[in-house]
């Protein structure tokens, strides 16, 4: 199927021409002399890699913020076909910024690129100049983020990469071709990326249960008691939580953390989650890891942007946490009817196998009761089928 | 014959390079301005990947010092300072700066990303160019992650020393921190919640300090300490135990002389002990649920179309005593008394008796839809109060419970039929004489 145009298909206020305005990355190899006659509109001439590039838009913008401008694009863009069917290419644009229009605030960009006076548009992200500091625009297909003065980097959403640098001033081109423009762009990706984290992380600050909790894995007897199914919302007050429980009812827990593990550890961790009791210790991936048996039981808990956990289950009538369940049943004979027995939860960082940083801890009293021994016998025996198999 | 001794040799060999660590690795190489190809694709066929140069090298540092190498630094594209940590540092397979990985490998440093066991490379870098032109991105990647997986194989020794060492910090940690084997002359028990912010349910934060001979404190992480509760042997009356809080109960029944007792004693040498005690100010509102089970169950799967049940109903006696508002529950089923409550006046009890809802009914893609459960009936409320009784706030939720949406059918026409909401529960109040003792 033929690609449909990036960047440009949305927003149009000037007709974009349907047919082939594909505003994409040129390779290296388009930079040989394109031997057609004719030329897009007008008289086309030739960059320096020799493609022969359209005429610009003959109009000039400025504005208070200084957006505005006239732009050379490395490498030159290709955007549609001139009048003999030949792919027409781009190096200059001019940029209209308009914060307002008709008494309202628009915050638009218009990117003019052929004499016609046919734009891309795009919309300043507001967020991201009120908050960081960085003027980017963006629209359906991609994004425009500064990356010097008057140089930027568009990154095109489909193909993930930075296809173009535009630059007021030709010579920028020396220091920024695609690969800087790349490490630039991600550079400042990454601090944006950083600094939403923190504020995101005063945020939860300002919220009742989280400032109680973080740092903490708590225990609850349903799942429903919390908000489980949202990771921007936490409806949950602190007294939901219990601190001492029968063992063997239904069991669920949550955790609250200071960072993402995104942040802390990276995205190619994941979340191990370590139990103690009575000097055992079990670990969720290094269970998982023992052979496929246990592998298959085990879901990997991938590194996220979030700063708690679901209500992950312990235990309940259809689902075990397996290395929860192997811990008890390594300290099944000192149980005794009455008495409680600590088992302190730890949720780590891990990468590959190696745990990092503690990201939460809790503590639950379990009450061995025999009202519910005969529940429990049934699960250790469950576990000894599981371990003779 | 030596042809046939040759070839196993020429195995032997490849195997030791691939699953050699980044330490043997990165003997091949010389910081400095490295070259670099980046992997790129054709926009028309993405799968279809090459490795095309780029036009400025990288500066790549590293130092290799008594075969240790912690970090790798790149200047990426001469601009971007990029700093990479290794991964296991007695036997490293990579080094990771939380995004992107790098590995030297036969002589080319690859900058990939990492995911589901497979190593997707983006740049390949080096000190010879020529080295760089790989044909066959596909095989590079399958070679580098079978690079890799041999090597984390290899690196158990390493990772149980790496174990070892972090347990050995953590245990050195505990003994700087810990009561044990220390001469501890005095336990400190220090309340971190007020008083007048006490009351049923509450949390109630604690910490605790013990002192040493020559004067050295040892604090909970509470206080900013670093001592581990377990170190301490903490009974309480009044209040659920708990790290950092206890969680008061819920009925005065079980808080004699209305205040938590908490009599804390140094695990390793019991003599030395504290108690302390603080009084409940009945100041903070207190919320009982007696609701009607949902249809659902209390299991992560549903119980498709099950009804929700009644929520209980209840006998509330309401007057006043020494300043309070006394409010005792009672099971109205078996006149068991559920909660014996003080407020104090204006402070609000709040009691949920409603329905539980009703199970949404099974879905059918070519039959029928299950009917929704019945929502469950709301218990009914009888507030008892004596004669002039004021300051006495107590709200009652005792609404049925919704009925479970019927599940969806092959069409419209067959989906199930939504369960009935339940109804709500009445709510009486009536003045009578009586007296509360507790």
């Amino acid at each position: 199927m033929k690609r449909n145009l990036v960047l440009f298909s949305l927003l149009i206020a000037t007709s974009v021409s349907t047919q082939a305005q594909k505003l994409n990355a040129l390779k290296d190899k388009l930079g040989k002399k394109d031997k057609s006659e004719g030329s897009a509109s007008g008289d086309s001439k030739k960059d320096e890699k020799g493609v022969k590039t359209a005429k610009p838009y003959g109009k000039d913008f400025t504005d208070a913020k200084g957006y505005s401008g006239a732009y050379f694009c490395s490498p030159a863009m290709l955007i549609g076909k001139d009048k003999l069917g030949r792919d027409a290419f781009q190096d200059q644009f001019k940029w209209e910024y308009i914060h307002e229009e008709a008494g309202a605030i628009v915050v638009k960009l218009n990117m003019y690129y052929n004499e016609e006076g046919k734009s891309i548009t795009m919309n300043l992200i507001e967020k991201y100049k009120e908050n960081f500091d960085v003027t980017a625009f963006k629209n359906n297909e991609g994004e425009i983020l500064q990356i010097d003065a008057d140089v930027y980097a568009l990154y095109d959403n489909q193909d993930k990469k930075v296809t173009h640098i535009f630059a007021k001033d030709k010579a920028k081109f020396e220091v920024y071709d695609i690969e800087t423009g790349t490490a630039k762009y991600e550079q400042k990706k990454s601090e944006i990326k950083a600094k939403e984290s923190e504020k995101e992380a005063a945020k939860w600050m300002k919220n009742e249960t989280y400032k109680a909790l973080v740092g903490k894995v708590n225990f609850v007897d349903h799942y429903s008691k919390v908000s489980y199914n949202r990771t921007d919302l936490i409806t949950e007050k602190a007294d939901v939580y219990v601190t001492t429980w029968d063992m063997g009812k239904p069991l669920y827990h949550r955790a609250y953390y200071k960072a993402p593990i995104s942040a802390t550890c990276g995205s190619d961790c994941e979340f191990n989650t370590v139990y103690e009791m009575e000097g055992v210790k079990t670990s969720r991936v290094e269970l998982s890891k023992k052979s496929s048996k246990w592998s298959q039981n085990f879901k990997k808990r991938e590194a996220n942007d979030y700063f708690f956990s679901p209500a992950w289950t312990l235990q309940d009538d259809k689902v075990w946490d397996y290395a929860y369940i192997y811990c008890l049943y390594q300290n099944r004979e000192k149980f005794v009817d009455g008495k409680s027995y600590k088992m302190k939860v730890t949720f780590y960082s891990n990468r590959d196998g190696v745990d990092k940083d503690v990201m939460a801890e809790g503590t639950i009293t379990l009450v061995y009761k025999k009202e519910n021994k005969a529940k429990l016998d049934l699960i250790f025996q469950q576990m000894d089928n599981f371990l003779a198999e | 014959m030596l042809k046939s001794l040759f070839i196993p040799f020429i195995l032997v060999l490849v195997h030791v390079a691939t699953g050699q660590s980044q330490l043997d690795q990165l003997k091949n190489f010389t910081p400095g301005d490295f070259s670099v190809a980046k992997v790129t694709f054709n926009e028309k066929r993405p799968d279809d990947k090459y490795v095309e140069a780029a036009s400025k090298t990288w500066p790549v540092k590293f130092e290799l010092s008594n075969n240790k190498c912690s970090e790798v630094i790149i200047m990426r594209a001469g601009v971007v300072e990029e700093k990479f940590l290794v991964d296991v540092p007695g036997y490293p397979a990579y080094f990771s700066n939380g995004t992107s990985r790098i590995s030297f490998f036969n002589g080319v440093l690859y900058y990939y990303t990492w995911k589901n066991s497979t190593a997707e490379i983006k740049y390949l870098l080096g000190n010879d160019a020529d080295k760089l032109k790989i044909k066959d991105i596909k095989e590079a990647n399958v070679k580098l992650t079978a690079y890799l997986t041999e090597t984390f194989s290899n690196q158990t020794n390493a990772r149980t020393d790496l174990i070892t060492e972090k347990n050995a910090a953590v245990e050195k940690e505990k003994e700087i921190n810990s009561l044990k084997n220390k001469d501890i002359k005095k336990i400190e028990f220090v309340w971190l919640t007020s008083a007048s912010e006490i009351g049923l349910q509450t949390r109630v934060k604690y910490g605790i300090k013990a002192i040493d001979a020559k004067g050295n404190e040892f604090k909970t992480i509470s206080l900013g300490g670093k001592t581990p509760y377990e170190d301490f042997l903490v009974t309480v009356i009044g209040a659920q135990p708990g790290d950092d809080f206890f969680t008061v109960e819920s009925t005065c029944k079980n808080i004699p002389g209305d205040k938590i007792q908490v009599t804390v004693k140094n695990k390793f040498n019991p003599l030395v002990q504290v108690s302390s005690s603080i009084n409940l100010s009945y100041s903070t509102p207190v919320s009982i649920s007696y609701r009607g089970e949902n249809g659902c169950g209390s299991a992560m799967y549903a119980r498709s179309g099950w009804g929700g049940g009644t929520g209980s109903s209840l006998d509330v006696f309401a007057t006043s005593k020494n300043n309070l508002i006394l409010v005792e529950v009672k099971n109205v089923a078996n006149g068991e008394v559920l909660h014996q409550i003080k407020v104090q006046p204006g402070v609000a009890v709040n009691i949920d008796v409603c329905g539980g809802s009703g199970c949404s009914g099974t879905s059918s893609s070519n039959g029928t839809g299950g009917n929704g459960g019945n929502g469950g009936n709301g218990g009914n409320v009888t507030i008892h109060k004596t004669p002039g009784l004021t300051g006495c706030t107590i709200n009652v939720r005792n609404n049925g419970g919704n009925g479970g949406n019927g599940g969806k059918g092959a069409s419209i026409s067959q989906n199930g039929n939504s369960g009935r909401d339940g109804s709500n529960g009445d709510t009486l109040e009536e003045i009578s004489s009586f007296t509360l003792n507790f």
